[in-house]
């Protein structure tokens, strides 16, 4: 009979995994596999066994069968009667049933050393590759914010990544000053000291994958496909991964390229996935929202048509003529920032004339002030050597009439020009009109903007 | 107080070092420690192996042969500099001891 138990303890808390693997020997069960999350055992008689537990700089859990090192451990081991059960990278377990064996570690230093080459050679690599990673996820998210903070703030899933890399930095980071401190604290050890983990029980790296995955939810608004997308592909990413793993691992293969085929093709396999999955879902969901109504040629290609209903039409404030129209909606929205974009373009060979506004509700101040500020710096001034080439910028204009709180217009040398920054409470717009509105049309304009759910 | 690394010698190192004057296997190794020392001295298979690890490293002793799972050791010229360094250092002790106690350790 065999039995899975979850395991979250670090590899480096030697003595707490010593003292749980006796107690279970004890209840009759004998450690078999170590694995992430599980260690897996199998029932034998209830009996009390001696367990130790080593450190090996250059163990895999991708190796197939014993490394060289793991091998001569194994073979020194066996002459004081010392059975190995269960290896995980670094970390090699022992069993000895003999009533008072010599013990596997009689010099601390010797074992203090071997777990601080092991912690040296695995681990602070691991966590200085964790800490690239949750940067670069970081960094990644947070310039697109400083470019466009109204596209990210109003996709879930991209803040979701951002608290990932935060995530995966913070923990790696913390993973990493532990085990220096740990190092440097060796070092000062005196020979009557306890020796301490360089483990981090408090915040193990392995809890992160479920935190990660379980918040998901509540980052995406959009349910239904995308969501169970993500999951999917989650889910089946890593058990190609896990597959594929032992797989290799009976055919023989050496670990470092294991790790490389496996990391490779789960990888591969997700990406399909993602870009299949979201393929599918922009032809049958998102299409769904968003069909044309027809085509039109534009002279050299064919245009789609759509009829989205738009709050606000050019025919609301400017003389548009006897033309038609395609109009067209998009919305995203997160816990932070919800942003409807509407356009409208005649049915010309040049698309004009051509309106496009942007209404962003906002849930937070920070959200409000960072879109507010990079929409306001659309247009910067072009200075040579202190002076102004071309003044090109957005001005307060009189919010009364818009019945706003702020409004900025576009401003071109001097002459207002057609692009409008309207800040009510919790509401920005940007609107990019086809020419200057007249003070007649500004009132209408502003009520439906302002009023539009 | 905190004992720099390698710069003095444990019991268990001197007797490994010790043992490699002559080329032997890890598992000679532990039988010949505990002749020698008539089981005073014991080392550990795990302290085995980190100690090797650890000496092998430092140039204190080389890998003559490897067959199968067995590996067998002999102390470098570095190796043998620093047992004898152990050695003079516990010599020097033991004339104190005798110098300033006034017995002659019996």
């Amino acid at each position: 009979m065999k039995k899975r138990k979850l395991w979250l303890w670090d590899m480096y808390q030697w003595e707490k995994i010593q003292q749980e693997l006796e107690k279970m020997a004890l209840q009759g069960w004998i450690l078999t596999r170590c694995g992430t999350y599980f260690w897996t055992f199998q029932k034998a008689e209830p009996r009390r066994l001696h367990v130790a537990v080593s450190y090996i700089s250059d163990g895999s859990r991708y190796n197939p069968a014993p490394s060289d090192n793991e091998s001569f451990l194994e073979e020194l081991a066996g002459q004081e009667g010392w059975v190995p059960a269960a290896r995980w990278n670094a970390l090699q377990i022992f069993y000895n049933g003999q009533p008072d064996p010599v013990p596997f570690h009689t010099d601390r230093e010797a074992f203090l050393d071997s777990m601080a080459r092991a912690v040296k050679k695995q681990s602070l690599p691991q966590g200085r590759y964790g800490i690239i990673e949750g940067l670069f996820l970081m960094l990644s998210i947070g310039l697109q914010l400083y470019i466009r903070p109204a596209w990210v703030l109003s996709r879930g899933f991209l803040l979701w990544i951002f608290l990932t890399g935060l995530l995966f930095f913070l923990v790696s980071f913390l993973s990493v000053l532990r085990m220096g401190l740990w190092l440097r604290k060796i070092g000062k050890l005196s020979e009557t000291d306890r020796i301490p983990s360089p483990g981090a029980p408090d915040i193990p790296m392995t809890l992160l994958a479920p935190v990660i995955l379980g918040v998901l939810p509540f980052f995406l608004t959009e349910s239904g496909p995308s969501v169970l997308l993500i999951f999917a592909t989650f889910g089946i990413a890593l058990g190609v991964y896990g597959g594929l793993c032992s797989v290799f691992q009976h055919m023989g293969m050496g670990a470092r390229e294991n790790l490389r085929m496996c990391s490779m093709i789960g990888m591969t396999a997700a990406a399909v996935l993602l870009i299949a999955g979201f393929g599918l879902i922009q032809r049958y969901h998102w299409a769904e929202a968003n069909k044309p109504v027809g085509t039109y040629s534009t002279g050299s290609r064919e245009s789609e048509v759509f009829a989205a209903p738009i709050p606000l039409k050019i025919q609301d404030y400017a003389a548009a003529g006897d033309l038609e129209w395609s109009t067209e909606e998009t919305r995203q929205a997160s816990f932070l920032l919800s942003s409807r974009i509407f356009r409208q373009w005649a049915l010309t060979p040049y698309h004009t004339p051509y309106a496009r506004y942007e209404i962003l509700d906002t849930f937070s101040t920070f959200a409000y002030e960072l879109c507010r500020n990079k929409w306001l710096h659309t247009y910067e001034d072009s200075v040579r050597h202190g002076e102004v080439m071309v003044s090109h910028h957005f001005v307060p204009v009189d919010p009364g009439p818009w019945e706003a709180e702020e409004v900025y217009q576009e401003q071109l040398d001097g002459k207002l020009l057609s692009e409008y920054v309207l800040c009510y409470e919790n509401r920005l717009i940007y609107l990019k009109a086809p020419q200057p509105l007249s003070p007649e049309a500004v009132p209408r304009v502003g009520k439906i903007l302002r009023t539009c759910p | 107080m905190a004992r720099q690394r390698l710069k003095t010698l444990t019991e268990q190192m001197f007797y490994v070092l010790l043992c490699l004057e002559e080329e032997r296997c890890g598992s000679d190794i532990l039988q010949w420690i505990d002749r020698a020392a008539d089981g005073r001295v014991t080392v550990g298979s795990g302290t085995l192996y980190n100690l090797l690890e650890q000496f092998l490293e430092e140039g204190l002793i080389t890998l003559t042969k490897t067959e199968g799972r067995r590996r067998s050791y002999r102390l470098t010229q570095k190796g043998q500099e620093l047992l004898k360094r152990e050695y003079e250092r516990i010599s020097m002790q033991a004339a104190d001891y005798v110098r300033y106690a006034g017995r002659s350790g019996e």
